[in-house]
């Protein structure tokens, strides 16, 4: 439209350098403290001086099972998520029924509520039902705070599909459950992905809920172990600074690379902020 | 209406209710009784009125006065810086893909990697800031940012940092949407930049502006994690918001019925935001 002129990229220039050094700097710092060995943590350093990648090496070898334990913990609630999700995103978008209202501001009150009011009442009911440390309940729990979210997600998403797939589906003699498999979930991938890609990242993510249900180190997802580094009586920073960069590989990784898929989701409405 | 499409409904709907009823349902009842509850001489807890809520009442004036400072003073500078960032990625240059994949960066991060990383930032040995301002002269001793004066202050900045992606990403895809030809019609009519920004940019940045507040008010006040990580509360209860109240009132007192207290009083907070948020979404949706 208008070309900038010289002062005007200036501004521009200086302005996007303080935002994105803003950005960096926490991670920045914490891969300067990760490349550093113990004895010399206390060093002022502006730019690295070493580079001990041995601190990677430790705190891999600390962590890695509780990485797997969060995968494990996101790849279950995010298939069940998505399993629990479809069909009733689908009759909320395409059916009028009475308590449609109800169930959609239900559906807001979920997911406007953080886990920490529910968690005090939740851990009793847990440890009176004897689920406490089950990786059964932890996968339910995460499901449950996660499903407001993919259905607002897809319930957008169905709405545009045109009613006349599901009479052509009718004539051609598919049952419901046919309908959804082999007509509507096919079409759905962006939309379906969408959903999985936020359960996923926030499951990955979740703190608060493991920290209420489970006590066993073992069963401990990777962000219950970089609190269990932070709270340490001496705390060593080395192994945390390099824990937390491991740690942020997956999450980041997957906001890099479906950006596209984040940033719809995001203005979708339907997002945590 | 048919009896099998009314099958259909109830079977597609009904893991979505048992689930969401076992996860939030009960728990949330429980949250409504316990809060009158005592559970000082059995577990299973004795009606005792309004004790909780006079025990934690002395806490409350000040509580409420940090998780204010805390909601408002990390929510309203992410929206203008977030503002700001979409305004410059709004147009073309080079480094563009860049700048907006950094500045999503923080987004990705979980809440508890936030509250480590700031951690070393704030650090008094090697904490980045702190040795900038040094190299710099400064100051000479380092600046405790965790300590009594600053600590709320530096747990707002790592929330900001967090926050600013979400505004950013909302007012960035709500900028693409604005027609073009109000800007052109605008320059033809000998408008400046000022004036453009004034009157089209703003205007049209009115509903996503409206929904973006709420829904961050509503995520930051609870916050656990970065506060938890960074301060756990302290230091002499200088950031213990009302999340902080019911995790400690649950695990170092432990006692279910003032943590279900400062719950509740939570809740009804949250209920209030949802119902006005909804009544707006509802209006826009209608408009």
């Amino acid at each position: 439209m208008n070309k900038k002129t010289l002062p005007g990229k200036i501004v521009r220039a200086v302005l996007c350098v303080i935002f994105c050094v803003f950005a960096i700097t926490p991670i920045y710092t914490a891969l300067i403290v990760s490349l550093t060995p113990y004895s010399n943590i206390l060093e002022p350093q502006l730019f690295p001086h070493y580079l001990e990648f041995k601190n990677f090496i430790d705190a891999f070898q600390l962590i890695w099972r509780n990485v797997l334990n969060s995968f494990l913990y996101a790849c279950c609630a995010t298939a069940m998520t998505t399993l629990v999700a479809v069909p009733a995103a689908y009759v909320l978008a395409k059916y009028r029924f009475q308590y449609r209202q109800a169930m959609m501001f239900i559906l807001l009150m979920t997911q406007m509520m953080a886990g920490i009011v529910i968690l005090p009442t939740l851990y009793r009911m847990f440890q009176s039902l004897g689920l406490l440390n089950s990786r059964g309940g932890m996968i339910l729990v995460l499901t449950g705070i996660n499903l407001a979210l993919v259905v607002t997600i897809l319930h957008g998403y169905f709405s545009t599909l045109p009613i006349e797939l599901e009479e052509a589906a009718a004539l051609d003699g598919c049952s419901y459950v046919q309908l959804l498999l082999r007509v509507i979930l096919p079409i759905s991938g962006p939309g379906i992905a969408v959903g999985a890609i936020f359960v996923f990242v926030n499951s990955y993510n979740e703190f608060v809920v493991p920290l209420f249900l489970l006590t066993e180190a073992n069963k401990y997802p990777l962000t219950l172990t970089v609190y269990s580094l932070l709270s340490d009586t001496t705390i060593r920073w080395h192994i945390m600074a390099a824990a937390s960069l491991i740690g942020i590989i997956p999450p980041v990784f997957i906001f890099t690379f479906f950006q596209k898929y984040i940033i719809q989701g995001i203005t979708s409405g339907a997002v945590k902020g | 209406m048919k009896r099998s499409q009314r099958r259909k409904i109830i079977l597609s709907l009904l893991p979505l209710v048992l689930i969401l009823c076992f996860v939030y349902g009960y728990p949330l009842l429980r949250v409504c009784t316990s809060a009158f509850l005592g559970f000082t001489g059995s577990a299973k807890g004795q009606f005792v009125g309004l004790k909780n809520f006079i025990l934690i009442k002395n806490d409350i004036p000040k509580t409420v006065m940090i998780t204010l400072i805390w909601t408002f003073g990390s929510v309203i500078p992410a929206m203008v810086f977030g503002l700001m960032i979409a305004m410059i990625c709004k147009e073309n240059f080079r480094g563009k893909k860049a700048v907006v994949a950094i500045n999503l960066l923080p987004y990705a991060i979980p809440l508890i990697i936030v509250a480590s990383c700031w951690r070393f930032v704030y650090n008094p040995d090697f904490g980045i800031i702190n040795v900038l301002l040094k190299k710099l002269g400064l100051v000479e001793n380092s600046i405790t940012f965790l300590g009594i004066d600053m600590a709320l202050f530096s747990v707002i900045l790592a929330r900001v940092w967090r926050a600013m992606p979400f505004a950013f990403m909302n007012y960035y895809s709500a900028l693409t949407t604005i027609p073009q030809e109000q800007y052109e019609q605008a320059c033809i009519d000998g408008a400046g930049t000022i004036q453009r920004f004034w009157y089209i940019t703003i205007p049209n940045l009115k509903a996503i502006t409206g929904s973006t507040f709420i829904v961050l008010i509503v995520w930051t006040f609870l916050v656990f994690d970065i506060i938890f990580g960074m301060t756990g509360g302290g230091p002499v209860n200088a950031t213990k918001t009302i999340s902080m109240h019911i995790y400690q009132e649950m695990f170092s007192m432990k006692n279910l019925g003032t943590a279900s207290a400062w719950s509740l009083i939570a809740i009804l907070v949250l209920v209030v935001i949802t119902i006005i948020y909804w009544k707006i979404m509802n209006k826009e949706e209608k408009a």
